[in-house]
């Protein structure tokens, strides 16, 4: 997966992470913080990986 | 006369009459194997086959109807990327470009209305020990957990069957791939005899007895019809289990990636538990649309202001609306959208209207049975505590989709 503008969406009211925003393979997505999500899995992998960054949220 | 001495020819046609049997005189012992009964068959008491005769297929949308992400239309699929085409259905590929279509036409096998069909568009090719192009069904170690494999549970592992109906402008010798994507594999081929021509292929295996195999909402099996692997992928080890992970295919497999222009077409595929390939259960639209949906909902504008969802404005930048997705979903989806914002109106009960500012984004809140979906837009111009709607704005361009493959 092609994962690009990565950034943390923090929920409207609270002081909270809500979701990732990115472009995976050139389509738009919001991205859960669901270790059974496919794409937050393999968001994580490539944070690890050093291949990802994430943009700090709003 | 010796009763050594009588034939069935001795005893004339319709003489033996059920009243001259003995009640329970023929037992099960005495009738072959595998009888075919030409007339109808009526059992009067329970019938209790030792396998399942409806619901029997492990693969989902098996016969290539449900097609939400891109309906008729052909994809491409470029290299470096596994893509969702038709639903449930995966095309990986690190070599080549090859295009992904749902298609209909009148010599596609009887009872079947569509197929997948996927075209070389460049070529791809085996210098690379890892290359690979494949085409793939995920399913989820739920819908595999009866089988017994790994020797996990009581009972021993079950033996299934894959079959399908494939046509490719290629012959020769063509390689599956199942595993749990762990440490079992199981590769097995099957031949192409003519080119451009519907052929059904069946391959049989046993369970596996070990292995770390899946139970819950994570990744059960991998079936993977291989079009193009790399030496690095192959093996000799054929119609057995082995804990080589990353093997796909034969040494001999068909290179069919390498070849500019081919078109490999595939339909009604089946796994089931089953030492033979019974035959396709046609199952309802319904079925099949809502077994896809577990995994992946498409929301399309279809037409202009389509109303997405409703809901209501939270703060005087935000709105909150709330979507309930056909069937509980595997895993928390994410949340698609066109990544054009003009593509989205917000509509309020006041009569103003406003452009989000950015994608829809979704909210911690959510679930795997719904989604609270987040909409935001520039300087304060919603009331708070007022209704809203998303609608599609004067277009058919946009979308929300709700994704959760696997």
């Amino acid at each position: 997966m092609k994962i690009t503008n990565a950034k943390y969406i923090k929920e409207p009211k609270e002081d909270k992470i809500a979701c990732i925003s990115c472009k995976i393979d050139g389509l738009q997505y919001a991205v859960p913080l669901d270790k059974d999500n496919t794409h937050y899995v393999e968001i994580k992998r490539q944070i690890d990986a050093g291949e990802l960054t994430i943009e700090e949220a709003d | 006369m010796p009763l050594s001495k009588i034939t069935a020819a001795s005893i004339s046609d319709n003489s033996v009459t059920t009243a001259k049997v003995a009640d329970d005189a023929i037992t099960g012992a005495k009738i072959e194997n595998n009888p075919t009964i030409a007339g109808n068959l009526t059992v009067s008491g329970s019938f209790a086959p030792s396998k399942n005769t409806s619901n029997k297929n492990m693969l989902i949308n098996g016969g290539m109807r449900i097609s939400q992400r891109n309906g008729t239309s052909a994809v491409t699929v470029s290299a470096a990327a596994g893509v969702y085409t038709l639903d449930r259905w995966q095309l990986y590929t690190n070599s080549g470009n090859y295009s992904v279509q749902q298609i209909t036409d009148t010599t596609l096998p009887s009872g079947f209305l569509n197929a997948a069909k996927i075209t070389v568009s460049s070529v791809g090719n085996t210098s690379g020990s890892g290359n690979a192009v494949h085409f793939e069904q995920k399913i989820e170690a739920n819908n595999i957990s009866h089988l017994n494999w790994g020797g996990g549970n009581a009972g021993t592992a079950r033996t299934c069957t894959l079959s399908f109906f494939v046509k490719s402008s290629v012959t020769g010798t063509y390689s599956v791939h199942l595993g749990n994507d762990n440490d079992r594999f199981y590769i097995a081929t099957y031949t192409i005899d003519s080119a451009n021509t519907w052929e059904k292929k069946s391959i049989t295996l046993a369970g596996p007895s070990d292995g770390t195999w899946n139970t819950g909402t994570g990744r059960g099996l991998e079936i993977v019809w291989v079009l193009l692997q790399g030496s690095g992928g192959t093996t000799s080890s054929l119609n057995q289990w082995i804990s080589t992970s990353q093997t796909f295919a034969s040494t001999s497999t068909t290179q069919w990636g390498t070849n500019a222009g081919a078109t490999f077409y595939l339909t009604g595929c089946q796994f089931e538990i089953s030492s033979v390939a019974t035959p396709f259960e046609h199952e309802s639209y319904t079925n099949d649309l809502a077994k896809c949906q577990r995994y992946f909902v498409m929301d399309k504008a279809g037409t202009a202001y389509k109303r997405y969802l409703q809901g209501v404005c939270t703060t005087a930048t935000w709105t909150e609306c709330l979507y309930y997705y056909p069937v509980t979903m595997r895993a928390q989806p994410s949340l698609g959208s066109s990544g054009t914002n003009g593509h989205y109106l917000i509509e309020v009960n006041s009569g103003a209207s406003a452009s989000p500012s950015e994608a829809p984004s979704r909210s911690s809140h959510s679930d795997t049975t719904n989604c609270i979906v987040n909409l935001r837009v520039s300087g304060s111009t919603l009331t708070t505590g007022a209704n809203c709607q998303i609608t599609s704005y004067n277009t058919t361009s946009g979308y929300l989709s709700y994704d959760a493959e696997l």
